[in-house]
């Protein structure tokens, strides 16, 4: 089982989405981490085969992502979720499941278990469209569980679901990444943190960093650190820094920055973060630097 | 086959469940009630004094043509006619002049109308003749000039059409098919079958337009396209069970719809008549097609259907090429209502004329699909039913494969 990405590259007019990607993904729980516009849902995109990529190529032991054996084994939840509002949840699965191959009578039985699973048995007759925004989302995971896929690619599961259901997908996930290869994106950096084996961390199209926690997390190890200070020093030490979290206290203001040596004599070093590691990547991206 | 006939049930289901397609099935349902039974509404003045409801009129002559005591158009029942309506000279629009009218108008009329009521039909073609041969006296005609004066109406037809000398042969041939004297009965309910066909298939193809827009686009706009095309068959059941679908779709609502007409038309003015050659009716009179009027009912229902299959695979194409449903319905709606507009402007243009009246609309008027414009092969003719339905059996093969290749090939972005 393995899903391999060969330098592949994406342009809309003149921006480049995705930029000569090379991945080999096997069996796991995969985190994609990026902010927006980094090129994740266009990469998800190509690979599930709903948009070709301008160069490179996507293969699945071998095989191309535009074949139907494929999208046989594939389940994918895009990031803008699409339903038919008048359709109900269970109709709306057997729908899905018809549209995957699966026979009728086995498709029944896994909608219900599905609905089960996420939460959604006692509406499961209720039309999508009186849903909330959590519950279409659990719907949106459940069909793409039906098929048992071996390559799951979930974009932005975990939006619009409270923090209780939070943990139960990323339960969900974790166990069943154990027989499959999953890829997520979120912008919920503890959800990648708690479940993923690997992280990928994508910025301007290329993924800059790959690997697990405890190895990406080294490039900002021992250079987390917070203290508290005045307000003019607070806003020397911003302008000098990439900070992480600025907060006003009663002793003063209460920063978190990035650096390879002490900022300041009343700083003190703490353990990094994913999310640390984030904002010290994409904070560029959102200050326009 | 099974998972393609499921996914064309859910196409079904979709379909179904949207408001809009049961607004615009409502809307050419009451349509079609009102074309059956619309001729029956009203009564029927002169000079401003009621004589009688258009119902008991339709329902006299009705009768009037089931009962009649000679069933051909022979020498015998012209001469019947002549003396049936010796006693009356004046027209019926000139009724209430009759000096045995006066204060009486009622009455009379009623006496008037039981004696024209068998011949009312008959009135008709011969005023069709007149119209076209113009030196011609209407009570001249009997039993022995009518097919002569028919030939002479036809010649001038196809001399005021322009027709090749081909053409000519084959309608004279045609012609000597038909057997005469002409068998003449009820043929009102076929009359106003074909008289209304055309707008209420046009009516039809509006709802199709209406109804199956979204069948691609809808995807896009509900944003169910890139979970459809990354399923197993996203790319190839699911578009051919869209296809499927649209066309059936097509296909039943044209017969659904025809059949509730029908219905309507035996109850009104019956169908007893369907063993009439077709020119023995207001809508056949000036074609050469050597059918009973059941036969031509079958031809242009025929036709019919398969333009309304053309345009739902037009309108699919549309869908499959365009982003939004509401796109799609205004282009077809210009493509259902152009050649209604653009066949007097290609008169002129005999390719562009064959070309218009072969569009889906051109084909849903009862007589165009029987026209004297016969398209020429090597030494054969054919009419309008006889080759239109094959090029658009061509057409829907290639505009499906186009539409399956689109919606196979949209980029999610």
């Amino acid at each position: 089982m393995e899903l391999i990405f060969d330098r592949v590259t994406k342009q809309y007019k003149n921006k480049l989405a995705v930029d000569r990607v090379s991945l080999s993904l096997k069996q796991g729980v995969y985190g994609l981490l990026g902010a927006n516009g980094a090129g994740k849902t266009t990469l998800m995109r190509m690979m599930c085969g709903v948009l070709k990529p301008d160069s490179g190529e996507i293969l699945y032991d071998g095989r191309k992502v535009e074949e139907e054996a494929y999208r046989d084994i594939l389940g994918y939840l895009p990031q803008e979720f699409g339903y038919y509002p008048d359709f109900s949840a269970m109709d709306f699965l057997m729908y899905l499941a018809s549209l995957k191959g699966i026979p009728r009578k086995q498709a029944r039985g896994t909608a219900l278990e599905l609905l089960e699973l996420t939460d959604l048995s006692p509406v499961a007759k209720k039309k999508i469209k009186t849903f909330s925004g959590g519950m279409k989302q659990r719907l949106g995971i459940a069909q793409a569980l039906l098929n048992d896929p071996k390559v799951l690619v979930l974009d932005e599961p975990t939006a619009g679901l409270d923090p209780k259901e939070r943990v139960r997908f990323r339960n969900l996930i974790s166990r069943l990444g154990t027989e499959r290869i999953v890829l997520l994106s979120t912008h919920i950096v503890s959800d990648v943190e708690h479940i993923a084996d690997v992280i990928l961390v994508m910025k301007g199209g290329a993924i800059i960093h790959q690997g697990s926690f405890s190895e990406i997390i080294q490039v900002i190890d021992g250079k987390v650190w917070e203290c508290t200070a005045d307000s003019k020093t607070a806003e020397e030490l911003s302008k000098a820094y990439p900070v992480l979290n600025i907060r006003e206290g009663q002793n003063g203001t209460l920063l978190r920055l990035v650096c390879q040596e002490k900022p300041a004599e009343t700083a003190v070093s703490v353990v990094a973060s994913l999310e640390d590691l984030y904002l010290y990547y994409f904070s560029e991206t959102e200050q326009g630097k | 086959m099974r998972e393609l006939l499921n996914l064309t049930g859910y196409e079904y289901k979709k379909i179904f469940q949207k408001r809009s397609t049961w607004i615009a099935l409502g809307a050419v349902l009451l349509w079609v009630l009102f074309a059956g039974i619309g001729g029956t509404l009203g009564e029927y003045y002169i000079e401003g004094e009621k004589v009688d409801s258009h119902y008991q009129m339709i329902k006299q002559e009705r009768y009037a043509l089931e009962h009649l005591e000679v069933q051909e158009l022979n020498p015998e029942f012209f001469e019947k006619m002549q003396e049936d309506m010796a006693e009356f000279s004046e027209t019926m629009e000139g009724i209430s002049d009759n000096p045995k009218a006066q204060g009486n108008l009622i009455q009379y009329w009623k006496e008037y109308y039981k004696v024209y009521a068998p011949y009312s039909a008959l009135y008709t073609l011969l005023a069709m003749m007149k119209n076209r041969i113009g030196d011609l006296d209407i009570e001249e005609i009997d039993g022995t000039n009518f097919y002569e004066n028919r030939d002479r109406m036809m010649e001038l037809f196809f001399q005021g059409e322009e027709l090749s000398e081909q053409e000519i042969i084959f309608h004279e041939k045609e012609n000597e098919k038909i057997k005469t004297p002409y068998a003449y009965g009820n043929m009102l309910g076929f009359d106003s079958y074909f008289k209304m066909q055309a707008p209420n298939f046009i009516f039809l193809a509006f709802a199709v337009a209406v109804i199956l827009a979204p069948m691609y686009a809808g995807e896009r706009t509900s944003r169910m396209d890139a979970l459809v095309l990354s399923s197993r068959y996203g790319k190839n059941k699911l578009i051919q069970a869209k296809i499927l679908t649209g066309l059936s779709f097509a296909l039943f609502a044209a017969l659904g719809f025809s059949i509730i007409f029908l219905l309507e038309i035996q109850a009104v003015y019956g169908l007893s008549g369907w063993n009439l050659p077709i020119q023995a009716s207001v809508e056949g009179f000036y074609l050469n097609l050597p059918v009973n009027l059941l036969e031509f009912l079958g031809i242009a229902l025929g036709c019919s259907a398969a333009a309304l299959c053309m345009t739902a695979m037009i309108v699919m194409f549309c869908s499959a090429k365009m982003k939004t449903p509401f796109g799609v319905i205004i282009i077809c709606f210009a493509f259902i209502f152009a050649p209604i507009f653009l066949v007097n402007l290609a008169a002129d243009n005999r390719f562009l004329y064959m070309l218009v009246c072969s569009l889906p609309t051109s084909m849903y008027y009862a007589r165009s699909v029987a026209y004297h414009h016969l398209l020429s092969i090597g030494n054969h003719c054919f009419y309008f039913f006889q080759w239109v339905p094959a090029v658009y059996f061509c057409l829907i093969a290639v505009l499906a494969g186009w539409s399956y290749r689109c919606f196979k090939n949209h980029q999610i972005q």
